[in-house]
Formats: C-alpha cells, structure tokens, sequence
C-alpha cells in the first residue's frame, strides 16, 4: 500500500477525534486544508512531511478533545491544581509508591480476571453474524445423527454444520508430533462464514466419501502457517502428513479465527469424511453408537433458536428412527423420545466456560475484595496526610478557599494515585492473565485464549479504576468538612491527650480487617480442598508409574492378532531394566477416556437408573499389581482369559456391594447396552474383586468398576494405554527406554508418555490455580491490613506522645504502656473479625461447589484465619507500641 | 463561552486575523488560513485544527457567517465564509483599542521614564 493510498484513511481517523457536529460541519474543508499543507510539505522534503504529521496529530487531539469537553464554566470549575497534588505525593515517595503498587495489583487482577471472563464467556465467536449461530444442545453427537440433519438442514435452518477436535499427528514416522485438530463438515467455513486468508476453505465438496476431486485436503490456521512454514507465501499446495496420510494444504485462515471452541485453538483443519482414511479399520463415520461431534447450525434472518428447534423436532423421529443405535428396549426408547434442541451460541462451544467460569469469578470476587482493601488503605493514607496538613489546610480556608476546592484537592491526590494504578495495572492484566492461560494448559491440552484488551476490558478497567478513585478519595474529602477556618487564627498548638473517638480511619482499620479475614477464610477452605484431592487415597499407589499411549491406527492387524501385539507392548515394557511390571489397559484413572454401561439387575430392584451405572476398564494380567491396585478376593486375570474361554470380570469392592451383596466371586453379571460393535452383551463370571478406587476424577467418590481382560475384549480400538511400574519411585527416567521397547514392537505406533502423577496432578490443574490465587491475594489481603493497622496505631502514639510522655514521667512501666497501645486498637480488630467472620460465614456458601471434603463454614477454618488475623494485627500495633514505650518523658515535657 | 467574552476582551490574535482576512472578502476556509498566515508574516501560527476551532466559535457568536460561494468552485474546500456586521463593529473595537494602545505606548516613548507603576 503506498503513502498516497494510506493518506485519506489517516485523515479520516484524525477526524474521529472530533465530535460528530464539527466533522460534519468542516470535516470536508479539513480534510482539504490538511491535504493542501501535506501537498507543500511534500515539495519542501522528508523533514516536514513528518513535521506536517506530528504537528497535524498533536492538534487533532489538542482541539479535537477540547471541542468535545464542556464549556468554560464547568472546566474551571473541575480544575484542579494537579502539580500541587502532584508535589503533595512526591513529598511521601514511599507510602505513594505502596498505594500505586497496592492498587496496581487490585486493578491488575481484577482486570486480568475480568478479561479471561470476558474471552471465555462474554466474546462473540469472530464469525459473520455470531447472533444467529446456534448448537444442538445436549453434547456430542454421532456421525450418522449429523449425516440426517446435514441432508435435512433446508428445512431447519440457513445451513448446518458440524465438527470435532481431536490431536493429530503430523511426525511421518518415529515420536508422535501432535497438534491441535480440527474435523469440519464441509459446510463449516461457509456457514459461520469464516474466510481464508489464503486459498480456500474446506468446501463441500472436499467432504465426500471416498474423497473429494483434490484428493485430501486440510486448511491450516495462521498459528501453524507462521510456526510451522515461517509464514511461507507457498504454503498452498504443499504436503502435510497427518497420522502418516498425506494431505494438500488449500488454505490458511485468519489470525483472528481460532475455531469454533474458545479456548483451543486449532491448528489443522480436515473435513469429516477424510476419518476413514486415517482411521481405516476404526472408522466412527458408521458408528451409531460413538459420541464425537459438535453440530451446530446458522439460523435464518429472524428465526429464533426456538423456530429452530421446532422445525428440527418435527424432523425429529426421521433423524432418530435413521440413526438408532443398537440398544435394549428401554434406551432405544429414551432415544428416540430425547429432544432435539438447538441453543444459542453465539461465542462457540467452550469446555473452559463450564469448567472454568464458576472458580474464575470466585477469584474475580477475591481480587475485588483485596482492591477494596487497597482502597480502604489508600483512605487511611489520605486521611492521615490531611490531618497531617490540617494547619495548611486551615489556612487556605481562612483565605477563601472554599471547601469543595480544598476537596476536590484531596480527590486530585487519589485520583492521580489510581491513574497510575491503572497505568501499571494494566500492564500487571497482561502479564497477569497470560500466566494464568498457561497455567491452565496441561500436556493433554493447550489453551489459546484471544485476551487482546478490547474496549470492553479497558473500559471495565477505567470504570474499576475510577471507582477506586472515588473510594479511596472520598473519605479524605469528607474529613474536610470538619476543619474550620478558625483553626488557623489559633495558634498551633499540641493537644495534651488524642482523641479517641470512631473516624473514618478507624472505619477503615475495622473495614480492611473484616475484608481480609474473608479473604483468609476463602484461601484457607480453598487450600484444604486442593490439599484433601492432592493427597486423597486414590486407591493406587501414584508414585513410580509411567504411562504411554500407544496409537496403532497404521498398523493393518485386525482385532485379535492386534489385542496380542498390545500384549507384546506390555511384555515388551516389563522387559526394559528398572521396570518392576507392566500391564496394558484400557483407560487409566483421570484419563480423559471413560467408559461406562449400564448393569443387568434382577427385576424389582431398587436401584435407580443412574445407580445401575457401571464404569468399565479393560486390563491385561498383571494391571492390578502394576497400578498397585490389592485384590481383594478371587484372582487377577491369566492365560486361561482367552478369546473363547468362558467370559469373566473383575469388579471393584462398590460393584460388589451395589449389585453382588453376599456372594461375589462366581456370580454371573450382564450388561444392558451391547458393546461397542453392538454385540449383544455377554453373561461374565465375577472371577476377582479389588479394592475401590476413582475412576475419572479425584472429585468423584468411589463408584463400581468392571474390569474386561484384554484377551476377551473387542472394544479397545487401535489405542492402548501401558503403565510400567519402576523399581524406584522415579519414572520419568524410564520414558525413553520404554517408548523405545514398545517402538521396536510396531514402528508404527504413535506414542505419548507422562507419568500417573503428572496425569493426576493435571486433573487438579482447576483446584490448584483456585487455591494457589486465593492463597496469594489473600496473603497481599493480610499484609495491605496490617499496613493500615500499623499506619493508625502509629498515627494514634504520634497523637498521644505527650500523654504517653506524661504517663511515663508520673511512673507507668513500659509493658504497661504496650498494653495500653494495644488495648486502643484491639477493640478495631475485634470489631473487624466479627464482622468479617458473619460475611464469610455468608459468602462461603457461593464457594460450595468449589470445596471438597470441606464445609463452606469448617469451624477449624474459620478459628485459624481468626488467628492469623490476629496474630499478624498483634505484630503490626505492636511495632508502633514498643516505639511508644521508648519514649523520653524528660523530652516530652521539655517541649511544653 | 457567551457572547461578550469575545467583545469586550481582546481579541486573540488568530481570531483578530481571521476577521481581518474576511474584511474584504468573503472566501473558503483554506484560503482564509493563508490569508492569516501572510498578513502575519507567519508571526501568527495557526493550524487547519485550531482554525476551524477558531471558526466555529466566530459562528456561534454570530461574527462570521456561511456565505454563498462560487458554484464551479472546488466543492471539497468546503463553504464560504464572510464577516457579520456584528464582526465589522468587534473588528472596528479591536482595531481602536489596538490604535489606542500604541498611541500610549508611543506617548510613553516620548515622556521621561518614571520606573514602573
């Protein structure tokens, strides 16, 4: 673009600073005068073509601005002697840097907060028209269900769409090199009308069977065109190998488009039917009974997501009746009868916003409160330097000075103090919200968030910033109101004993106090929580156990001779030196995989639907002792568990009492829904049973368990999961002679290795940012209060040094004098944790849901940050008091 | 900003300029702004922001108005602009007090220094 082209657009933006009246009334004739002075800077040079645009800059702003601000009268009215202020705050470097770096903090962390929220769960999906997209609400859904309302959509609504996220693999051979995936009907770009960059998007018909006429192709988001091609302009036609198969890139789409889930960003983009391809003997695009994608759809102009549904549920039982899966009578009525709902969604789909929006805004709340503690500070701060200046103070109004000048004065002070909060909070947001991004993503996923400060960020912070302004200043402003000119004409002597009346300062101690002990109490209820997850009996020993997942997608063998080669794997494991035992499963605990069915009971049975419940593992001999899960009775699984050997289970302790009480072992079990190549179920000899242990999450209490041999099983897929068990507590050692030993097996396979501890400490991943945040603001909480108790304690013993001088020369003791200074100021702090243990016996009940094993009002929680509160309040009154204590009375009374 | 600010205080020297310029003429916006720049030897510097600022405020108060301008004339230079009467009588002020000024200041000139007042 040259300089000529950009001119005009500079020029309309210079007159965006002016107010609409005056742009339309000279805009054009400016826009002239302005292009005439460029034309003749031009012939002068360089120099003045830059001079013309500085000074041409500079005055729309000067003027620009000015023309929008009210005229004279009110301007003189808000002015303000900003260098007095200014002088005022210099002349006490310390406490003004405290304040700003207190209230940077606060206006930082609510404003990181507050834009997390704000990407997560206010932002708009950047797609044309976000308003009228909409998702069918309930979940995933199966392959054939997308094919029915694909070939229906005319009917529904302006065009439907559907996808699914998945890692993929793009190392063609050796370690797995995986990245974000994307699975997109052909449809997707075009209905959400998303553009490429370059080249073209996934079209229809790049979505057909059997592949489309240019073969198999992906889209690639910016992310990956800069990281992985250097931003390449020949990026399209090139090769992308994705899980060994290769695949043209026929487009890059825009930075801003991250894909239809907030928070993960993807990296490539294939269409749905290229699955088979990758998937050849596992393909889900048949499977009625496998749950993998998001279907969404783009409402017609005025129709509301109701209309939608409407017309969707009259469509309803074709789409069900075409798509059933095979199940008992029950399910497949419960099936059919589910409606079909689409729900408005207008900034995606976000896993994030469920899981995260509850903890964010339990912080968002905790920073608030520090903010408010800051605030309270500040107060303090501003209220000890006017009574400090209370003779100044006077004189100005014995001059004339009216009191709302000398106010307004004192609201210059805070104001200039909680601009440069602002300024520096700012910065801390970004810094702020980035760290806490990445302390989100775990090895098994990234999370991208588009935390750009948009205008409703930084008018959330302005506004957070002014009313900090406000709060902070108008405590100091009011003090005014009770100096009178008077003061002045006398002279200005010391009062023999301080006043010990209820201030605002006192107002103030009682407030930080109060707000810090919630603040401690939250902290506290938050860390036992993590603490009780972290290190709650899992039923497993954690420590030493490596995992790697193991994808054979390449590998041609099919089902029986592919469960031997997992067998191999596992063998191959246990093999390598330093491993105690090795085992294959299906799923490991926290893994995101699950699996759960429902179990057969006698006809009368109590038990609810949800309590038929079972979850399922699939496991080789030897997972129990690897995992270090006890049997409890029967045996583990061994070589007579073949495929055509009678079939057996294993099962937990609660699957045994919830639907085997009394005899266990040589009970016959079943299933209601058939497995995952709708087989009917089997009938399965309970051969053993082991000890409870948690199957998803740490969260969840222990539930029933069903364990198949791998032997027997036909539901594994192409991907196993090998723990190794190292003879010594550190795992991680092994990663690379384990990979390398289940390499050697099938070159083929694609691994990714962690140990069960990182897979476990990635489950906590919520708990620990929520406790470790709670824990951090609650101790900058604690320590703004005890600021603030030490400041008026101090100000009280500098107040009262005559009367302490005087006690002292008639015969009081030093410890007596500490217990008096402390005696003035307990009464504050009791006041304050009273009222701060009703407002967290109050608020505890929104952090519920975040607890575990913990009451929201845990009277040993409650107790111990009361003491904290008062152990650290003891230590900040007791610092002034010993300086009291060490007063001269000789001095003292020299001085009267 | 009322009215009688801009009567009875001294003009500021841009907005004294831009109703010297359009006393003989009624003309566009840009040209008046040279006109400003060359009746003052450059001594007055004014900016397309700070004119139109200037002119705007002349508006309201009634001391310049729009005019009709040539019809083939470039339409993008925007309006023409011509003097009120009301702007010839504060033009007429200001150059009386200007003429008052400095007869004092030359009668100073010719009279003994006494120091300052």
């Amino acid at each position: 673009m040259s300089a000529a082209d950009r001119t005009p657009r500079a020029f309309a933006a210079l007159l965006r600073v002016y107010p609409r009246d005056a742009r339309a009334r000279f805009g054009d004739a400016m826009r002239y005068a302005w292009q005439q002075d460029l034309e003749r800077a031009r012939q002068t040079g360089t120099l003045a073509v830059l001079a013309f645009w500085i000074a041409t800059t500079a005055d729309a702003f000067r003027f620009g601005i000015a023309e929008r601000l009210p005229r004279v009268s009110l301007r003189r009215a808000l002015t303000v002697d900003w260098r007095d202020a200014w002088r005022a705050l210099r002349a006490a470097p310390l406490v003004s840097t405290f304040a700003v770096l207190s209230l940077a903090l606060g206006i930082g962390g609510v404003t990181a907060l507050f834009s997390i929220l704000n990407s997560i769960t206010l932002k708009p999906l950047p797609v044309r028209e976000p308003g009228r997209v909409v998702l069918l609400d309930g979940g995933s859904w199966t392959n054939p269900i997308w094919e029915a309302i694909r070939d229906r959509q005319a009917g529904i609504a302006d065009g439907a769409f559907a996808w699914a996220t998945d890692r993929l693999n793009l190392s063609p051979a050796g370690a797995a090199d995986m990245v974000e995936g994307l699975w997109v009907s052909g449809s997707l770009f075009d209905v959400l009308g998303v553009p490429t960059a370059m080249g073209r998007p996934i079209q229809p018909q790049d979505d057909v069977r059997g592949g489309g006429a240019d073969g198999p192709v992906a889209v690639i988001s910016d992310a990956m065109w800069q990281r992985r091609f250097g931003g390449a302009p020949d990026v399209l036609g090139r090769r992308l190998t994705i899980e060994r198969v290769p695949f043209t890139i026929v487009g890059v789409t825009p930075a801003s488009f991250f894909g239809p889930d907030v928070g993960r960003a993807f990296d490539v983009a294939i269409p749905l039917a290229t699955e088979p391809l990758i998937r050849p003997r596992d393909s889900a695009l048949d499977e009625r009974s496998t749950w993998w994608m998001n279907i969404g759809a783009r409402l017609k102009p005025g129709q509301t997501p109701e209309e939608a549904s409407a017309l969707l549920r009259a469509l309803q039982p074709q789409i069900r009746a075409a798509t059933l899966p095979s199940l008992n009578p029950e399910g497949r009525a419960q099936y059919l009868a589910e409606p079909l709902t689409f729900v408005a969604a207008p900034g995606g789909r976000s896993a994030l916003r469920s899981r995260y929006e509850r903890p964010l805004t339990t912080i968002l709340a905790v920073v608030s409160l520090v903010l408010l503690i800051a605030c309270a500070n500040i107060a303090n701060l501003l209220i000890a330097r006017a009574s400090a200046r209370r003779h100044e103070l006077t004189v100005r109004l014995a001059l004339g000075a009216s009191r709302w000048r000398i106010a307004r004065q004192l609201l210059a002070e805070s104001l200039l103090l909680a601009t440069a909060g602002a300024a520096l909070g700012v910065v801390i947001a970004r810094w702020g919200s980035a760290l806490l991004v990445s302390q989100l993503t775990t090895y098994a996923a990234t999370v991208n968030l588009d935390l750009a400060l948009d205008r409703r960020v930084l008018a959330f912070a302005t506004a957070v910033s002014a009313a900090a302004a406000l709060l902070a200043g108008v405590a100091p402003a009011l003090s005014v109101g009770g100096i009178t000119p008077q003061e002045a004409l006398r002279v200005h002597g010391r009062a023999a004993a301080g006043g010990r009346r209820f201030s605002a300062r006192h107002a103030s101690v009682v407030l930080q106090v109060a707000l810090s002990l919630v603040l401690v109490v939250g902290a506290g209820l938050l860390a036992r929580t993590f603490v009780g997850l972290a290190t709650r009996d899992a039923g497993f020993d954690r420590r030493g156990v490596l995992l790697v997942t193991a994808r054979v997608d390449q590998n041609p063998l099919e089902e029986p001779a592919r469960l031997a080669l997992f067998e191999r794997f596992a063998r191959a494991a246990a093999a390598v030196p330093g491993v105690s035992a090795a085992a294959a499963c299906f799923t490991t605990p926290t893994a995101s995989a699950g699996w759960n069915t429902m179990v057969v009971v006698p006809a009368g049975s109590s038990l609810t639907r949800r309590q038929r419940m079972t979850w399922v593992n699939i496991v080789s001999p030897g997972w129990f002792p690897t995992m270090g899960v006890p049997m409890v009775a029967g045996r583990d699984f061994d070589a007579r568990d073949r495929a055509g050997a009678p079939p057996v289970v294993i099962v937990n302790r609660a699957f045994a009492q919830r639907f085997l009480p009394g005899q266990t072992l040589g009970s016959v079990v079943s299933t209601l829904e058939p497995g995952p190549h709708d087989k009917p179920a089997p009938r399965l000899e309970v051969v053993g049973v082991v000890d409870d242990t948690i199957y998803k999450s740490l969260r969840a209490p222990m539930e029933p368990i069903m364990y198949y041999p791998l032997a027997q099983s036909d539901g594994l897929g192409t991907s196993v999961v090998i723990s190794a068990r190292a003879a010594s507590a550190r795992a991680d050692t092994l990663a690379h002679s384990v990979a390398a030993a289940i390499a050697r097996e099938d070159p083929t396979a694609v691994l990714s290795i962690r140990t069960l501890e990182a897979q476990m400490a990635a489950s906590l991943t919520q708990e620990r940012l929520v406790a470790t945040l709670a824990g951090f603001f609650g101790v900058l909480g604690l320590l703004l209060a005890a600021l603030g108790l030490y400041g008026v304690t101090s100000a009280a013993v500098t107040a009262r040094r005559a009367e302490i001088g005087i006690r002292m020369a008639l015969g009081a003791r030093a410890d007596g004098v500490v217990r008096m200074v402390l005696g003035s100021v307990a009464w504050l702090v009791g006041l304050g944790i009273a009222a701060g243990a009703a407002l967290s016996a109050w608020a505890a009940t929104f952090t519920q849901s975040l607890l575990y094993d913990v009451q929201p009002r845990d009277p040993v929680t409650f107790v111990a940050a009361a003491l904290t509160l008062i152990a650290v309040a003891t230590l900040a009154a007791w610092l002034p008091a010993r300086r009291a204590s060490r007063i001269d009375p000789v001095q003292v009374l020299r001085q009267y | 900003m009322s009215k009688t600010d801009i009567k009875t205080a001294p003009l500021k020297p841009a907005v004294f300029h831009i109703l010297l310029a359009l006393a003989d003429t009624s003309t566009h916006g840009y040209a008046v702004m040279q006109a400003v720049r060359e009746q003052s030897a450059g001594a007055v510097r004014i900016s397309t922001g700070s004119f139109y600022r200037h002119l705007g405020a002349l508006m309201r108060d009634g001391l310049v108005e729009e005019a009709a301008g040539p019809t083939l004339d470039d339409p993008r230079r925007g309006l023409y602009y011509r003097i009120t009467p009301r702007g010839r009588t504060v033009l007429a002020r200001e150059r009386e007090r200007l003429a008052a000024l400095v007869a004092a200041v030359d009668a100073l000139g010719r009279a003994p220094r006494r120091g300052r007042a």
